[in-house]
Order: C-alpha cells, then sequence, then structure tokens
C-alpha cells in the first residue's frame, strides 16, 4: 500500500493536468471575492435573493470565510474534482499503462488503495489552500471596508474544511469510478458532468415543479442533492426556504456513497481483464 | 526456485471471449529454468493472450498456469518476473528515469538500481528526457529497464522488436542475447524467426489457440535435406522419384529438393550417375525455422 502510493503521488504531482486544476480551483477562490466585492459596491447592484446588502457583504468577512467556502467551492470545486478523479483513472487506461503497473508487483487493490491515498490527499491539499485563500481574501476586504476582524470558532472552520473535503472527494470518487467503467477519462468526465449539471441540477429541478412524493424521496437520496444540502447547512437562514434533506441526513448519504464508490471501483478493479 | 522445476506450467489453458472467439484453446506448455523459450504463431493466434494470461492481466476461461512458483498475477510470483508485453506503456509526461522511479516504487525496489538498468538499455544520456520524446527504440529499451530493475529471474517479452527500424532491430537483438545469456529464463514471443532460431534453446509454435508443435530449435526444424542440381533435369527427377518415392522428391528454383538423410548423398550420387545423369551440385539442405514455421500455420490455417 506504501509502495503504491508512493507511486501513485509520484505520478500525480508532477502531472500538469493536475497543477491546472489545482490551481483553477484556487483562483476561484480571490477571484469570486473580488468580483463579489466589486459587485456588491456598484451603485447599479440591488440584491434579489431576499438578503440585505450588508448581509451580503458579511459573508465576504472572516466571520463568514468558512461557510462561504463550503458553499461557494462544493459546486464548481466538485464538478473539477469529477475532472481530476475521472482523469486520474481514465488515462491510465489511455496510455495502457495498467499493465505496466498491474505487472511490477502489487495486486490490483493495493493500486486502486495507493490511487485513492494519493488523489484524496491532493483534494485535502487543493482544500486548505482554498481555505486559506479564502480567509485571506476575507481579511482583506474586511480591511478594506473598515469591518471589524472576526474570524470563526475553530471547530466551525474545521467542519466547514471537513464538509468541503468531503464534497469534493465524493465527486472525485464518482470521476474515478466512472473511468474505471468506462475505462476511459473522455466519457467518464462527459457523462459524469452530464449527470452532475443536467440529472441532479436540471432535472429534478423541473420536477420539484410537480411536487410528486416519488420525486421527493428519490431526490433525497441523490447524490448531488445531498452534497448541496450539506453545503446548504452552512449557509445562514436568509437564503432560501427550509431544505429538504437535513445536514445529518447528508452527511449520512454522502459518506454512504462516498463508500458504494470505492467499493464499485474495488470490484471494478479486482473483476475486468486488462486488455 | 529449484533448476529442474519449470519456471512456467501451462494446463490446458483456454481463453474465450464471448461465444465465437476461442483465442487459447486448451494449451499445454513449461519452461524449464534458464532456458530462452522461443513462443510463435501468426497474428491472432493467441500468444499474446496466453503471456497476459501468464502475468494475471487477464483470466483464463478454464485451465491453470503457474509461473515463478506461483498462481499469475501473484504479487510474490510478479516480484521475480520482468515483462515487457505489446507496446510500451509509461507516462508521457515524465522522464524515463521518473517513470523507472514509478515502477521501483510500485514494485517496492530501491531506486539504485535505476541507473545500472538504464545503462544497460543504453539509455542514461536520454534519461531526463520525458518519454514522449523517445523513439519507439527507446520506448522498448526503457520497458526492458523497467524489466530489469527488478533483477528478475523470468523474463516474458511480447514483440520486443515490434515497430522498430533496422538499427532498432539490431539493437534490441543483441540485448536480448544479453539477457538470455546467464541464469535468467527468457520467454520470448517474436515474429523475427531468425532472431528466435539463432537465440532459443526451444520454441513452440501456435496457431488459432493451439499448440502445433514444440521442441529444441533442432526437433522443429526436423530433418534436413538433400539439394541435387542434374542434368537433365527430367531424368533426374524421374530417377530419384523411383528411388526415394514421389514426396521425397520436390522442385524449388530449378534444383530439385530430396527430404532425405544428407548421408544418403554418397547413394544418391551414385545412382544418379549410374542412370547417365551428370550431377552438376549435391549438397545439404538446412529447412529453416522460418520454413517450418509457415509451412506448419499455413497447413493449420488451411485446416481451419
Amino acid at each position: 500500500m506504501i509502495n503504491s502510493l508512493k507511486a501513485e503521488w509520484r505520478k500525480l504531482i508532477r502531472r500538469p493536468a493536475i497543477w491546472w486544476l489545482g490551481a483553477f480551483i484556487l483562483a476561484i477562490v480571490p477571484l469570486v471575492y473580488t468580483f463579489s466585492w466589486i459587485q456588491y459596491n456598484s451603485p447599479s447592484f440591488h440584491p434579489d435573493s431576499g438578503a440585505t446588502l450588508a448581509q451580503l457583504k458579511a459573508q465576504l468577512y472572516p466571520a463568514n470565510f468558512a461557510a462561504t467556502m463550503v458553499a461557494g467551492l462544493s459546486f464548481i470545486g466538485g464538478a473539477l474534482m469529477l475532472v481530476m478523479g475521472a482523469l486520474a483513472v481514465g488515462s491510465e487506461y489511455g496510455w495502457t499503462t495498467f499493465k505496466t503497473v498491474y505487472t511490477q508487483r502489487p495486486g490490483r487493490l493495493q493500486v486502486l488503495a495507493g490511487q485513492l491515498a494519493a488523489v484524496s490527499a491532493i483534494s485535502v491539499i487543493i482544500v486548505a489552500g482554498a481555505f486559506l485563500l479564502a480567509a485571506l481574501s476575507s481579511f482583506t476586504i474586511a480591511n478594506l471596508a473598515g469591518a471589524a476582524i472576526v474570524w470563526p470558532a475553530l471547530t466551525e472552520i474545521v467542519k466547514a474544511l471537513a464538509a468541503t473535503w468531503l464534497i469534493l472527494e465524493v465527486w472525485l470518487l464518482f470521476g474515478m469510478v466512472m473511468a474505471y467503467l468506462f475505462r476511459q477519462s473522455a466519457l467518464a468526465i462527459g457523462l459524469g458532468l452530464a449527470y452532475m449539471l443536467a440529472i441532479e441540477g436540471i432535472l429534478f429541478r423541473a420536477l420539484s415543479g410537480f411536487h410528486l412524493s416519488w420525486v421527493t424521496t428519490v431526490e433525497k437520496f441523490m447524490v448531488g442533492q445531498n452534497t448541496g444540502a450539506l453545503s446548504g447547512s452552512f449557509q445562514s437562514g436568509f437564503r432560501g426556504p427550509t431544505p429538504l434533506i437535513s445536514a445529518e441526513h447528508a452527511l449520512l448519504v454522502v459518506v454512504a456513497y462516498a463508500l458504494g464508490f470505492v467499493i464499485l471501483s474495488g470490484i471494478l478493479v479486482r473483476s475486468r481483464d486488462v486488455v | 526456485m529449484t533448476q529442474h522445476q519449470p519456471v512456467i506450467r501451462i494446463q490446458q489453458l483456454s481463453k474465450r471471449y464471448g461465444a465465437s472467439i476461442l483465442a487459447v484453446d486448451r494449451l499445454d506448455l513449461e519452461v524449464q529454468h534458464g532456458e530462452v523459450f522461443g513462443f510463435l504463431g501468426p497474428n491472432g493466434a493467441g500468444k499474446t493472450t496466453t503471456l497476459r494470461m501468464l502475468l494475471g492481466l487477464i483470466r483464463p476461461t478454464s485451465g491453470s498456469a503457474t509461473v515463478a512458483e506461483h498462481a499469475p498475477g501473484d504479487p510474490e510470483g510478479l516480484r521475480r518476473i520482468g515483462s515487457l508485453v505489446e507496446a510500451p506503456a509509461f507516462y508521457p509526461y515524465l522522464s524515463g528515469r521518473q517513470n523507472l522511479k514509478v515502477a521501483a516504487d510500485y514494485a517496492g525496489i530501491p531506486h539504485s538500481r535505476i541507473d545500472g538498468a538504464l545503462e544497460e538499455v543504453d539509455l542514461l544520456s536520454r534519461a531526463k528526457d520525458r518519454f514522449a520524446t523517445y523513439s519507439m527504440g527507446m520506448k522498448q529499451r526503457l520497458a526492458v529497464a523497467a524489466a530489469l530493475i527488478k533483477e528478475p529471474e523470468l523474463m516474458i517479452l511480447d514483440e520486443p522488436t515490434n515497430g522498430l527500424d533496422p538499427q532498432g532491430v539490431v539493437e534490441m537483438r543483441s540485448l536480448i542475447k544479453r539477457l538470455g545469456s546467464g541464469d535468467r529464463t527468457v520467454l520470448l514471443s517474436s515474429h523475427l524467426l531468425n532472431e528466435v532460431e539463432q537465440t532459443c534453446d526451444r520454441v513452440a509454435i501456435i496457431s488459432h489457440g493451439r499448440l502445433i508443435r514444440e521442441g529444441t530449435v533442432d526437433e522443429v526444424r526436423g530433418q534436413a535435406g538433400l539439394v541435387v542440381r542434374a542434368n537433365p533435369f527430367d531424368g533426374a527427377r524421374l530417377a530419384l522419384e523411383r528411388m526415394l518415392g514421389g514426396a521425397a522428391v520436390s522442385a524449388v528454383d530449378g534444383a530439385l529438393r530430396l527430404s532425405v538423410a544428407p548421408e544418403r548423398a554418397a547413394d544418391i550420387n551414385a545412382a544418379l550417375v549410374g542412370a547417365g545423369i551428370r550431377v552438376s551440385e549435391l549438397r545439404p539442405a538446412e529447412r529453416t525455422l522460418e520454413e517450418v514455421f509457415l509451412n506448419l500455420t499455413t497447413r493449420e490455417g488451411a485446416a481451419a
């Protein structure tokens, strides 16, 4: 396992695509803070979400940086992590390197374990980096606004960090299992994003208008609805109506999906021929 | 591993894809310790499928195999096996050395062996360059280096000269000769029958997934013959057919080829001279492995 982790880490950390994806996720953070601040200070801006301008500005201050990050990073970060997971696995099929890896020595499940550990470590680094940038951005904005510098409690920061990591991780694992399933990255990315955006994003939103009970029941167990609910649980109440899914339920479902994706990957890795 | 035990033992190994494709059909084979074994067959004969089964990359439909005293794909067995299956596969954005470090990490072996392996395959000067910039020959040699860092007892090489230019073929040929010169067992699948003939102790020929001939190179080549040039040609042919039987005489490029032991040359010469035929050439004719291979696989192909 340690040997596989070393090999996977060596591969991933030198891969330009991983750096680009990581850099993109990190770059989003200060950019969103900057553009939000510019927008909120524009004379033509009028809030339309039921929140006051003061409440919106307060989201950019240090007291709210952790909660803002969970909500802000979950969707776009999740999509990019799905791409990362699909690339980490799918490229091995494209380059036919699985045959080189599996004939070196390690068992297939050991390779998978190393792969999971390496990409998970990278997602931890990205999430931690994004939180650090968010803290710096909020600190800068608060100074510019002359607002008080009040940081959230450490437990709040840790909870928000863990939730963000879990949300990004489940999409990362989804990308990986899709790549194992289709034995390539292109289809895994295409179908993965289509599911994330079209099925979870658009279809359920459209169906919810019909107020069908079975739709609501299914929705409660969909991965995207639960990652959304988990990130939404960190937001203060002004954003919308009472959520359909509780934070505790969302946490359990997201963890179950993460485990399910790992188990399914393991089954595919073990049972399939490498051709 | 004891020297008397086969390094590879294949028993009734079969691989079926779907209902219609039988890639390997009840194959039985043994490769002994220290020998260089040639594994021959036309494209689609089942060579690569067999080698992939030996390495645990694909699972057999039925039958069994033991490789380096372990089941195929067992990490302990793989530790002792170096392999190159079809095209070399590495990470294009990593250098040759970094790729070997990745391979060494997976195998759990120290990086200190890497420079020696790169030197062995003459890639040390290009070790810092990205794999994507390598020529086909360099890629093949890097794959051999990845196998060598494990200091393997068994090398499985599947078409190592595929896609190489003549210079690359020459380099790979000498490398394979070096690999097989020591105590190491080498299983070599190749289309270059001349190379196989020169480097292998024993060979097996498969066609349509079935073993059709196995033995030492001399055994597989079979009995040598004689080539006769004589005048008049038709008279010589008639006399020889009467003497040896029609099946033993064939006309090839203006000469007569006789499927008889070369020791009978004096008798044949005397008989022809006695019949008033002038013999201008009478010499032993070695059958090449290529001739035997083409003969066997064409016949098998027609039968199938």
